[in-house]
């Protein structure tokens, strides 16, 4: 394997993986207020997806709807089908989210059709660089600078300002959290608006990569991103952003290196390295307190 | 063995007679298995009329009308009508049977399914249980007597096949040497393609350069690029692959500046996977039977499509001259046997040479199209256009 290949699986990797971290992210601040498992944000993906397949003009302002449009999808679902659930078991939950995510996968489907949609990007998504002899696509660099982005912007979040505060109190400990003085109501708002916004670039960067969406877009990359969170620690913003490069490494590296005739298998050895990494240590590589408190 | 030697109890002999009385009832009252007897000649079809096969099922009873129109407008069929009548699936494999089962007890003589043999295989049995013969355009094989059964056939060509006529096209016509095979495992249909062109190619004289595989809904091949881009520069890079996914290939191949040809799958006709996002696309090829975009070397083809975009705009997707195809080669059959019945049917079928729009011909063993002359389409700076021809000088082993 030479130099050139060797740094091109590591841009690969660090492409993926940001994928997989941005939405992991995006699962784990629901998952630490609300211990919401939701699988409706393959959803959320596809609606910002279809919103930006359905938009003309300059891209920055399209880059604008696509966060509108996540950030009040999101809003909506907690609005509409989690709050009057509050307080149902969390099984209870996780069949609203599937609900949430047929109903508004259908809803795509009757508004849009189920013919591929085409998504028009500016030319430099489809656009290769090179830096010191190594070439890649210069949106492997942007997924990776938009993911420390939104990592330094949520760290600055949640550490600076009261919203944050609110929401890592209320991850911590949320009876506590509501006996100190939080409204529920507010800070599961806030988190989930959080998980739109943050689920705004992953689309970005996933339509950039497909240039085509289906309504059922975001199931299979969002199912990478629960494996992501689940083996990186439920409702642990650091453990979700370890797990979503560690997917994302894993992927890569099977597909590099299993011989041609193994390469379909390829997730089969990488969900085997997940189930043997949970059965070490089955909290993830993060515990958190959520968790501790779940179990 | 103990009915044969008389010895049949009385209790299991009521039950036989029910049994027959049963299945005459069932036969008086299914027009599938009976002759030409009611006064018209019923056409079922069990497709997605709502969910994601709505697209290519609609694209499936657009050609499946015209052809019954023009039946009609030649004074149908054994004398009567032809009607066509649809049942929705849901586009669910699980509801095809349901829908199988509507149409028959609604009269159908015939049924034609969705485009595929899992989404289609449901009301395809029911047919086949039913003496009525099941048309698709599956790209399987299975779709006939090696899977559904005997009265089951597709007006689509076969995958292997067609991995032959890249192989034949790209090594004979281009004089490409080297190829590099991306193999989409999410289907049969990517690996029957890639193994036709492998086997082709080779026996050609040709070499495959490196051969890798990935998913539909992966989020991305950069890997499988990597690992191309490293590999002996090929000539050519074949696609065994189809939208949503195969078209995201396509993307990212480009993106990674790699600007080799690419054959694709019979799936990647039509603009709607790159008129948006790979504006200019060029280098591009996939085989099909018929050109939809006017230029098809058949006059017959050429005015098909023109009836189809005057009624219909312009196809999403070509499925509509395959249940053309299909309705004609049905009522030609039917034509010939003087009835209904499947089994009659299927034994005209079974002797097609040659016939109607596509060409079709089938033996009693062979019920999916393995050697028709098939269009090379090519994509150049965005705009899709008729190639070359290509037919097989034999009939390629099918797997």
């Amino acid at each position: 394997m030479t130099w050139q290949e060797s740094m091109g699986y590591v841009m690969d990797a660090l492409s993926l993986g940001s994928l997989y971290a941005l939405f992991a992210l995006s699962i784990s601040v629901v998952f630490g207020v609300m211990r919401l498992v939701n699988f409706a944000q393959g959803a959320l993906v596809a609606a910002g997806a279809y919103a930006l397949a359905a938009t003309r003009g300059p891209f920055a302002l399209r880059i604008v709807v696509v966060l509108v449009v996540c950030v009040i999808a999101a809003l909506l679902m907690e609005r509409v089908a989690f709050r009057p659930l509050r307080d149902a078991d969390p099984d209870t939950l996780l069949v609203a989210s599937f609900s949430v995510s047929v109903l508004l996968e259908n809803g795509i489907l009757l508004i849009f059709g189920s013919a591929p949609k085409g998504v028009e990007l500016p030319h430099y998504f489809v656009q290769q660089v090179s830096l010191g002899g190594l070439s890649f696509p210069l949106l492997d660099a942007i997924a990776i600078g938009l993911t420390i982005v939104m990592l330094l912007l949520l760290v600055f979040f949640l550490t600076r300002t009261d919203m944050g505060l609110s929401i890592r109190a209320a991850a911590g400990d949320f009876t506590m959290a509501r006996l100190m003085g939080v409204r529920a109501d507010y800070v599961v708002s806030i988190a989930f608006g959080l998980s739109g916004l943050l689920a705004a670039p992953a689309v970005l960067i996933f339509m950039g990569t497909t240039g085509l969406t289906v309504p059922n877009v975001g199931d299979i990359p969002v199912l990478a991103a629960f494996a992501a969170v689940t083996i990186g620690g439920l409702g642990s913003l650091t453990g979700s952003l370890i797990g979503g490069y560690l997917f994302g490494i894993l992927t890569v590296a099977f597909q590099a290196l299993l011989p041609s005739g193994l390469g379909s298998y390829r997730d089969v050895f990488v969900f085997a390295i997940v189930l043997a990494l949970l059965a070490v240590r089955p909290q993830g590589i993060v515990q958190t307190e959520a968790l501790r408190t779940r179990v | 063995m103990t009915m044969g030697n008389g010895r049949v109890g009385g209790g299991v002999a009521w039950c036989a007679a029910i049994a027959a009385a049963v299945l005459l009832s069932g036969c008086g009252s299914s027009s599938g298995s009976s002759g030409a007897t009611s006064s018209k000649v019923v056409i079922g079809m069990a497709i997605g009329e709502t969910g994601p096969l709505v697209t290519y099922d609609t694209a499936a009873k657009d050609g499946a009308e015209l052809a019954v129109a023009d039946i009609n407008a030649h004074g149908g069929l054994l004398g009567h009508p032809v009607e066509l009548i649809t049942a929705d699936t849901h586009s669910e494999i699980n509801q095809g049977s349901q829908a199988g089962l509507a149409l028959k007890s609604k009269g159908a003589n015939v049924i034609l399914t969705s485009p595929d043999y899992n989404y289609g295989g449901g009301a395809a049995r029911v047919a086949e249980q039913s003496n009525m013969v099941v048309f698709s355009a599956a790209g399987s094989s299975k779709f006939g007597p090696s899977g559904i059964g005997p009265l089951a056939y597709t007006t689509n060509y076969s995958v292997t096949s067609e991995g032959y006529v890249d192989a034949e096209w790209a090594y004979t016509t281009q004089h490409f040497d080297k190829a590099y095979v991306l193999e989409d495992t999410t289907t049969d249909a990517g690996l029957q393609q890639c193994d036709g062109f492998r086997s082709h190619f080779k026996e050609l004289g040709g070499t495959i350069v490196g051969s890798d595989t990935f998913k539909n809904s992966d989020a991305s091949i950069a890997t499988q690029l990597t690992k191309l881009k490293a590999a002996d520069k090929p000539d050519v890079i074949l696609l065994c692959s189809y939208p949503p996914g195969g078209a995201t290939a396509v993307q990212q191949l480009r993106a990674a500046g790699i600007d080799q040809p690419i054959i694709g799958e019979m799936a990647f006709d039509g603009t709607y996977w790159f008129k948006k996002t790979m504006r200019n696309l060029s280098n591009f090829y996939y085989v099909t039977p018929t050109s939809t975009y006017g230029d098809d070397p058949d006059p017959a083809v050429n005015a098909f499509w023109k009836s189809y975009k005057a009624k219909y705009g312009t196809p999403a997707v070509s499925f509509g001259v395959n249940y053309y195809a299909a309705v004609e080669a049905i009522a030609e059959a039917i034509k010939k046997a003087g009835t209904v019945s499947g089994s009659a049917v299927a034994k005209e079928l079974d002797q097609a040479t040659g016939s109607g729009l596509l060409n079709i011909s089938y033996t009693p063993t062979t019920h999916i199209l393995v050697n028709i002359p098939m269009r090379m389409m090519q994509v150049q700076n965005g705009k899709p256009s008729y190639l070359a021809t290509v037919k097989l000088a034999s009939v390629p082993p099918q797997s």
